[in-house]
């Protein structure tokens, strides 16, 4: 099959199982599609997704690359709006704008991903140069800063690791690559007194989940509860006891993976990931077979931003990743998040179509 | 950069990624698929609310159907400390509803618990009068109650139930499966929040406790308590009991024992008191078991009626001299036993010898258990002749170095009241389900035929004359045949060695001669002042039997009255 093709049927796909999970772990299932239940807003935010991902695949990718600066500069503003005049929410945390609707930190991923490939593709001479290193660095630290103080420590580091992709792709020299890490582990642990109680608290309980089974282990024990419950074919389909009763928090959103996996078991498990690792092998063969510098960055960052999302979030569900409030690309309920995927699966298309893929 | 270099870096990438994906799976596999059973389970524990449906503890009745203990609806009442809210007010308004002491609640109910009980089982109609104090914090809940209806009566056969309403002692105990049903189970499935989710309520329904059927009468039971009661009383004696029985098929008619308890108050007695005594102490029997030497030597055609013995106050055995209580001088068989003499029962032992004394002792069923079935019965003991000594021959025979249970006694003397059969002693009739239906019924067995009818029958009529001319006249009623025996067996001490005035007097009576009815041991121990069981014992045998006669309306024989 052309690889364009399998391409939008696996996204179709992904979309799909997203919305079946929603609405099997929807707590306001019974207020209906209409009546404000979860799975009926996903479903709305669904369609628009994709109206927009058909819109974007028809814009020539090289006009977002254009648009850098405007682009930084609007996450900037957005994200410095966000801690000015942003809403909180039930952790204490300032992650959104607009009464709770819009959550500019998802957006900035996206959006950061091509000021990168723009930045980066730009500077092809100063390749490996200590001088676009830290330049770049200091472009991506201020975002990361801004998301980190939300706070919001997984979509922060999402942006530090869109940095190192960006770094990799551009084919920095293997040294300074693992230069940069030694500092950020020397710079890690120094962040720890910067860090609020909660991220302390699931940090450790990340390293004994036992300790506090009902206060902060709860979610990561719960969770595999849930999948190890579910065992080789599942409860069945809206019988999961963990999500269906209530005992898995954010059971719609960040732990929507174990719901999915209580209910349908191994084969529902591995189903999910076989389509995550398709799309993103997709992603990165498209990438690798663009028709320039641009296009073979953007793609590659859209595609190790999507393996560090899913990694993160499936190996939180599981117990093996600490709890970061990164959501699961496309599946997990969340409109900004599925809208800008959306978009950069858009970006992705018209790549693909601008590259060799089609023949 | 190189376009080879980013396509390098690009692979490198995907493998680095299939790598990663590949240990999701494998992570996935070992929750799910290695693991799942365990987690299932965990899920389960966490979900699961069982609570167990206990249904009512069946009845015991007697052979008349009279109830004599069953259970009754009942409420107990519970606190939740931490939702009173005045604990003074509170306390005061469920001392007046109640009837207990303000401050004993007043502490109960103060506190940061979240569960205390402050009265079980009180009676159902304190339910009305909490319903309109509508005390927060206070709450009930149903539990059946055990009920006695005739308690004391028959306490210590019956035993008791615990708090928890399993049986602890007595028949209650040693039937609990049996009366317990089988306990239903509600589950349901509770959320996160703890609430009872819709439809996930499974039921188990509980199975009723069956009923038991005694083979007790519980009218004579009432007297038989009343004359041991007085008879205790009376000689001052530290313990004592009576049974009653039907030597024809074995059934127990009544059992009592002294010391006494309520068992719907058994906690305000000691335990001393909850013994079944009857099937638990063991007694040397003494002369009680003389009528069985002489039936053993009888069906061995060993002695017979025109045989004459001679008792000079005392015979040797081996090196030993065994008293009498005095010199009989010149008697004929059946005078043997009316005199109750020690000398000519032993000169009919050595005839039989040990062996065959063995083998009788053991076919009556001495040192035998008798499979009551309550927890408490002791077995007794019946040496093998091996183990005998050479005094043996001499003791065994008047009812020493044995150990019996008053039950085995009265088993064994009934054989001869039963044409020589022993039969198997008979407490439970049957076991009936709600409806009546029968579960498991109890028949009248043998045990075995000890001897012939016309033994039994030579032997009955010697023990009439017992009652009639020997020992037992004081056990007499006039118009009556009846046929007895006494015993006066001395207490082993804490020494090992027979204690000087510590006795257990007894006497053992069967009515009417020729075909008895009913079997009547009575026991007393340790009786003060006088302790032969022929004035101590057979008036109280004499006290029931004259209440079994006025009961049944047993017709005298005017013929024999003359006789007198």
């Amino acid at each position: 099959m052309k690889l364009v093709k399998l391409f939008l049927l696996i996204l179709l796909s992904l979309c799909s199982v997203g919305i079946m999970a929603v609405y099997s772990s929807d707590p306001l299932r019974s207020s209906g599609f209409l009546g404000g239940s979860f799975f009926g807003r996903q479903v709305i935010w669904c369609l628009l997704s994709w109206l927009v991902f058909f819109l974007v695949s028809r814009i020539d990718y090289h006009w977002f690359l254009k648009l850098e600066w405007i682009i930084y500069f609007f996450i900037i503003v957005s994200l410095a709006g966000v801690l000015v005049f942003g809403n909180g929410d039930e952790t204490g945390a300032k992650r959104w704008i607009l009464s709770r609707s819009v959550q500019p930190s998802e957006f900035s991923k996206v959006a950061f991903a091509i000021f990168l490939s723009a930045l980066f593709s730009r500077s092809i001479d100063a390749y490996g140069s200590w001088k676009l290193m830290i330049q770049s660095f200091f472009f991506t630290i201020l975002p990361v800063f801004l998301i980190f103080v939300e706070p919001d420590l997984g979509t922060s580091l999402v942006i530090l690791i869109l940095w190192f992709a960006a770094l990799y792709c551009s084919g920095f020299h293997w040294k300074k690559f693992l230069a940069v890490f030694a500092f950020f582990g020397v710079f890690f642990p120094l962040s720890w007194p910067f860090l609020k109680d909660y991220q302390k608290n699931r940090l450790l309980s990340f390293l004994s989940p036992q300790s506090d089974p009902l206060g902060t282990g709860y979610n990561v024990l719960q969770s595999q509860i849930a999948i190890g419950g579910g065992g080789i074919l599942g409860k069945g389909w809206l019988l999961g006891t963990q999500s269906q009763l209530r005992f898995l928090p954010a059971r719609y959103t960040d732990f929507i993976f174990a719901a999915w996996c209580e209910q349908l078991g191994f084969v529902g498990g591995i189903l999910m990931v076989t389509l995550f690792l398709f799309l993103i092998w997709v992603i990165l063969r498209i990438g690798r077979e663009a028709p320039d510098l641009e296009g073979k960055i953007l793609a590659s960052l859209f595609g190790i931003m999507f393996i560090f999302q899913t990694t993160i979030n499936i190996g939180m569900n599981m117990g093996v990743m600490p709890v970061t409030g990164i959501p699961l690309p496309f599946v997990s309920y969340g409109g900004s998040s599925l809208l800008i995927n959306m978009v950069a699966m858009g970006i992705v298309w018209n790549i693909a179509k601008a590259g060799g893929s089609e023949q | 950069m190189s376009s080879r270099r980013f396509v390098q870096r690009a692979n490198f990438l995907v493998i680095l990624f299939f790598l990663v994906f590949g240990y999701v799976v494998l992570r996935l596999f070992t929750l799910q698929v290695v693991q799942g059973h365990e987690y299932q389970e965990k899920a389960s524990l966490v979900r699961f609310r069982m609570e167990d449906l206990i249904p009512p503890r069946g009845s015991i009745l007697d052979r008349n159907g009279e109830i004599l203990a069953r259970d009754t609806e009942a409420i107990s009442i519970c606190c939740i400390p931490k939702m009173v809210e005045d604990p003074r007010q509170t306390a005061l308004t469920l001392s007046s509803i109640l009837l207990i002491d303000k401050s004993e609640i007043q502490t109960k109910i103060s506190g940061n618990r979240s569960f205390t009980w402050i009265r079980r089982q009180v009676p159902l109609y304190l339910k009305e009068p909490l319903e309109k104090a509508r005390l927060k914090g206070i709450e009930w809940r149903k539990e059946n109650r055990r009920f006695y209806p005739q308690a004391p009566l028959l306490s210590n056969l019956l035993g008791f139930v615990g708090i928890d309403h399993r049986g602890l002692e007595g028949l209650e105990y040693a039937f609990d499966q049996d009366l317990t049903g089988q306990t239903g189970y509600m589950t349901f499935e509770q959320g996160g929040t703890g609430r009872e989710i819709p439809g996930s309520l499974t039921y188990l329904d509980s199975q009723p406790g069956h009923d038991l059927i005694l083979t007790i009468d519980s009218s004579i039971q009432f007297f038989v308590e009343k004359a041991l009661d007085a008879a205790v009383e009376r000689t001052r004696a530290r313990a004592g009991l009576i049974v009653v029985n039907d030597p024809r098929t074995g059934d127990i008619l009544a059992m009592a024992s002294r010391p006494r308890y309520d068992n719907s108050r058994f906690n305000q007695y000691p335990s001393e008191s909850w013994k079944n005594l009857p099937i638990s102490m063991l007694i040397e029997p003494g002369s009680t078991v003389k009528p069985l030497v002489m039936a053993a030597a009888l069906q061995e055609n060993l002695v017979s009626m025109g045989d004459n013995f001679f008792c000079g106050g005392s015979i040797m055995v081996y090196n030993h001299r065994v008293r009498d209580i005095k010199s009989h001088g010149q008697e004929t068989l059946s005078q043997v036993l009316i005199n109750s003499c020690n000398v000519g029962i032993i000169q009919i032992a050595q005839r039989l010898g040990e062996d065959r004394l063995y083998r009788y002792f053991k076919g009556f069923g001495i040192g035998e258990g008798c499979d009551t079935g309550l927890s408490s019965e002791e077995l007794g003991l019946l040496r093998r002749p091996r183990d005998w000594s050479a005094l043996s021959i001499g003791a065994v025979p008047i009812g020493q170095e044995i150990l019996v249970t008053p039950i085995q006694l009265l088993r064994a003397m009934s054989a001869i009241a039963n044409k020589g059969t022993a039969m198997k002693v008979r407490l439970l009739k049957k076991i009936v389900d709600l409806d009546g239906k029968v579960v498991r019924e109890v028949l009248p067995a043998p045990v075995q035929k000890v001897v012939s009818p016309e033994t039994a029958d030579i032997v009955l009529n010697m023990m009439e004359q017992v009652v009639a001319i020997g020992t037992g006249k004081k056990a007499a009623i006039t118009g009556y045949h009846i046929a007895g025996k006494t015993g006066t067996g001395q207490k082993i001490g804490s020494d090992g060695r027979y204690a000087p005035n510590r006795f257990y007097s007894s006497f053992i009576g069967f009515l009417p001669i020729p075909d008895p009815q009913f079997g009547i041991l009575v026991v007393l121990d340790e009786a003060q002042g006088e302790y032969y069981g022929g004035d101590i014992a057979a008036p109280v045998f004499q006290e029931v039997a004259q209440n079994i006669i006025n009961l049944t309306g047993m017709m005298p024989d005017n013929a024999e009255v003359k006789h007198y």
